[in-house]
């Protein structure tokens, strides 16, 4: 294979569908090239791999530090989570209303879409993971999340991301922003879900 | 830039660079920057298994399967770090970067270096030292992570590189797992008395 015809090392994509009330599809963006991971995806991997502290913008744009290693009892989780519960907007796959193009140096969903049934809201479901599989050559691995309008208006969808909280600092930073090609509206009673796609191949 | 242009540039790129300095520090050798193959199988299963904080079944450096942990509770105080860890120290060969001497191509599901060369100055071996984590930093649009590890060849005769990759350690399970694998094209060889520098950069673009 020619060199610039090689793939990323990690193929980033994403899919956002919508579905009217009586879950029919009645929107597909199919599967899209993400724009990329943001910088703070490398300042926690550094902060992993290297076991040391490390420091990067959260989503509220301050410089905080990450602790790579903490001397400490009781439950302890893996340096990052995603796993948000329903209700939890803090982190995530987050859904927004901006469609300023992204940047390296984001650190937060430009107009993020809260959690609820109130005007301009949406409700925010579980993260949800799957299980790495193999696919046409390719090692995939993919989590989405839905995001329900229980409200009376409609809720215009510009932007996406992934929030992930990092468990030693106990905050939220964004690893990855996309604004979409086309936003897409979310009617009263339609749920839009969001998927991103991670696939890689040596 | 065009278009065509656009569509070409990577936004997501492991890149390594290998090269040999003499007793002097001087680079008599230089693969020059090399775009990886790509993450295997096991980058992945640590991926989703650190968002989902759910263990996902990984095969290790010996070839078996287990299950990643991904939450632990103990009564009492210990060192916690993330869920994996690259940072091997000094005569560590088990972990970190690591070098082999065999050519066969890279495939989503190597677990391991098929022939790594061990930490020593015994024949056929090579000194390993730490690993080293460079600072972050933003060229060319991309935001760059550079780490590297340095190999001395005391063993008394040359020694083939073909092939090199990245280890982590399972911290929860005490588990080794392979995370990256490259052969070298043309290999490299290590004379006596010369080290080896292995250097690794991932870097994203927006």
């Amino acid at each position: 294979m020619e060199k610039e015809e090689m793939e990323d090392s990690i193929v980033l994509a994403y899919r956002v569908t919508k579905q009217d009330k009586k879950k029919h599809i009645i929107y597909d963006s199919g599967i899209v090239p993400s724009k990329s991971f943001v910088r703070q995806f490398i300042d926690c991997m550094k902060v992993e791999l290297s076991d040391t502290d490390g420091s990067a913008k959260d989503v509220t744009g301050t410089e905080v530090n990450m602790p790579g290693d903490i001397y400490a009892a009781e439950y302890h989780y893996g340096l990052h989570r995603a796993d948000a519960s329903e209700h939890n907007d803090d982190y995530g796959i987050l859904v927004g209303a901006s469609d300023t193009p992204p940047d390296n140096s984001d650190c937060v969903l430009y107009s993020p879409i809260h959690d609820g049934s109130e005007s301009g809201e949406l409700e925010y479901g579980e993260m949800l993971f799957h299980d790495v599989t193999e696919e046409s050559g390719y090692i995939e691995a993919s989590m989405r999340r839905i995001f329900y309008n229980g409200g009376t208006e409609n809720v215009v969808v510009k932007e996406i991301g992934l929030v992930v909280n990092q468990t030693h600092a106990n905050k939220n930073f964004l690893w990855i922003r996309d604004v979409l090609d086309t936003p897409v509206t979310v009617e009263p009673a339609q749920t839009l879900t969001v998927q991103y796609i991670m696939k890689t191949k040596a | 830039m065009k278009e065509k242009d656009k569509k070409k540039e990577k936004r997501i790129m492991t890149e390594f660079r290998v090269f040999v300095t003499d007793e002097k520090g001087k680079v008599v050798r230089d693969t020059g920057t090399k775009e990886c193959k790509s993450f295997v199988k096991q980058f992945l299963v640590y991926i989703v298994t650190d968002l989902s904080v759910h263990s996902r079944t990984c095969k290790d450096v010996n070839g078996a399967e287990f299950d990643m942990t991904a939450q632990r509770y103990s009564l009492s105080k210990y060192h916690k770090r993330g869920l994996i860890s690259a940072n091997a120290p000094a005569e560590d060969d088990s972990y970190g970067i690591q070098v082999g001497r065999n050519d066969t191509p890279p495939t989503n599901e190597d677990f391991r270096l098929q022939e790594k060369i061990d930490h020593g100055d015994e024949s056929g071996q090579l000194e390993y030292d730490n690993m080293m984590f460079l600072d972050i930093n933003i060229s060319g649009g991309y935001v760059k992570l550079p780490f590297m590890r340095t190999f001395y060849n005391n063993s008394g005769a040359t020694i083939t590189v073909k092939e090199i990759g990245l280890v982590a350690r399972v911290n929860f399970d005490n588990k080794y797992c392979l995370l990256l694998r490259d052969v070298l094209s043309p290999p490299i060889d290590v004379e006596q008395g010369k080290t080896l520098t292995v250097q690794y950069i991932i870097k994203t673009k927006v």
